[in-house]
């Protein structure tokens, strides 16, 4: 691994705290997540391949790290079943200001989702990453992605908005959330 | 109507449609009531909700993971010599050769070490000396002495070596393995007093042991009242290290009794 590499992981600490944080919703865990990347990241950086995205190897490796955790988790009944639908109330996540939510609320939100849904919605909604981009990331294909991704956004919706939703058409700046 | 799908509808929202595609999602929401309600869900949860995560970006990285990347860059560990075409790992060498035989230095074997604060037992213990003041845990040069270097000296890997008069602590070598240069190095556990866990590995140069990466184990407060949960980073560190200075495989039993028996010569 050469001196750049290890410059852009130190570059890059800052998004993968917050693609961290998004998956644990602790800033204690999402440290430690990102800790034990980087470990992992130092010590397989002959796998790393040159010209490749060092982001979504970063990302690959983090989500790697962190659904093994909810694995091993899961077994020792300390977490839900992986394969189970999240039962979302629609209560606890929903915490609107002024049309802005906080990051509170967000990430009580996301919490309740299965956990292969909340490396999507960190991917592709807090990272800002494409749908190719988060497929590549995951290996999967684009429509796995697609698929996945909807099922999750749509029970964040119900977690985040509890009020009946708006049945008229809506504005270009509706499109983007700011309704 | 045209069937649009969730998929579709949630592509239209983030953008990810071609422009003909899109004509028509957005021809289609103009005029149907019920095609916006479910438009809405993604429309709401798209990547407008990385907008309260954006202070991460203007938040300094942790010190001590930054310092773990330098540390590499420092090139103190030196880089692994080219290997037989199938080692085995140490990880794994661990767990067929150390776990079937139970004992205290199994427990800290598993995930679970955040090797980010600097170093406790040495200072309970009398074992290693150096500048840990700066929280350095990685190729910071320490040398062992007292305990932790009789122990690693004279003890057989698995075998617990109880510290002090209470009994309460002890020091277990784990595993033994050679650098490309020919050094023995071991990779040890301390249990402590109050069930805190400590690990490290250590090399023997010119007769003394220089400690190469060592902190707390997954009990241990990493910071005043707050403990850090088992979660591997620790491990996966003491992994990385060892990694950069490994050079063939382990040392079996019998290669590690001779290597005590020899007092390390190599």
């Amino acid at each position: 691994m050469n001196d750049d590499i290890r410059a852009g992981m130190v570059e890059l600490l800052p998004r993968l705290r917050r693609f961290a944080y998004s998956l644990t919703g602790s800033r204690d865990q999402a440290d430690d997540l990102v800790q034990e990347t980087c470990a992992r990241a130092l010590s397989r950086g002959d796998q790393y391949q040159a010209g490749t995205r060092l982001d979504s190897w970063m990302f690959r490796i983090a989500q790697n790290i962190w659904l093994d955790r909810c694995r091993s988790n899961a077994s020792r009944g300390e977490s839900v079943d992986l394969d189970a639908q999240a039962e979302l109330s629609g209560s606890d996540g929903r915490d609107v200001t002024e049309g802005r939510l906080t990051l509170e609320a967000v990430t009580a939100g996301i919490e309740r989702l299965p956990p292969e849904q909340r490396v999507l919605v960190g991917l592709v909604c807090i990272e800002g990453l494409s749908y190719k981009e988060a497929a590549s990331v995951l290996e999967v294909p684009i429509g796995t992605v697609m698929s996945r991704l909807a099922r999750a956004r749509k029970a964040l919706h119900d977690a985040l908005f509890a009020e009946p939703a708006v049945v008229t058409p809506l504005s270009k700046e509706a499109r983007h959330g700011r309704v | 109507m045209a069937a649009f799908s969730d998929e579709l509808l949630m592509a239209y929202a983030d953008d990810e449609l071609d422009s003909a595609t899109n004509e028509a999602v957005a021809e289609a929401l103009r005029s149907d009531t019920e095609l916006n309600r479910r438009y809405l869900a993604f429309a709401r949860t798209g990547r407008d909700l990385g907008q309260p995560f954006a202070d991460f970006l203007n938040e300094p990285a942790p010190a001590s993971i930054v310092a773990m990347i330098n540390a590499h860059e420092t090139k103190v560990l030196p880089k692994r010599a080219p290997l037989a075409p199938k080692r085995e790992t140490w990880a794994e060498w661990l767990s067929n050769q150390l776990l079937p035989a139970g004992g205290m230095g199994l427990a800290a074997a598993g995930y679970g070490l955040a090797l980010v604060a600097g170093i406790g037992a040495g200072a309970l213990i009398g074992g290693v000396h150096g500048p840990a003041g700066d929280g350095s845990t990685v190729g910071a040069g320490l040398s062992a002495s007292g305990a932790l270097a009789s122990a690693l000296e004279t003890g057989h890997s698995g075998v617990a070596r109880p510290v002090g008069l209470s009994g309460q602590a002890a020091i277990t070598p784990r595993l033994t393995f050679k650098t490309a240069s020919g050094d023995f190095c071991r990779q040890y556990a301390m249990t402590l007093p109050g069930g805190t866990s400590e690990e490290g590995v250590a090399c023997r140069t010119h007769g003394k042991w220089t400690v190469h990466a060592h902190g707390p184990g997954a009990t241990a407060a990493i910071t005043p009242g707050a403990t850090v949960p088992a979660a591997g980073a620790g491990s996966a560190l003491v992994e990385a290290v060892v990694d950069g200075l490994i050079a063939g495989n382990v040392l079996t039993v019998e290669e590690e009794a001779m290597a005590l028996g020899g007092q390390w010569r190599q």
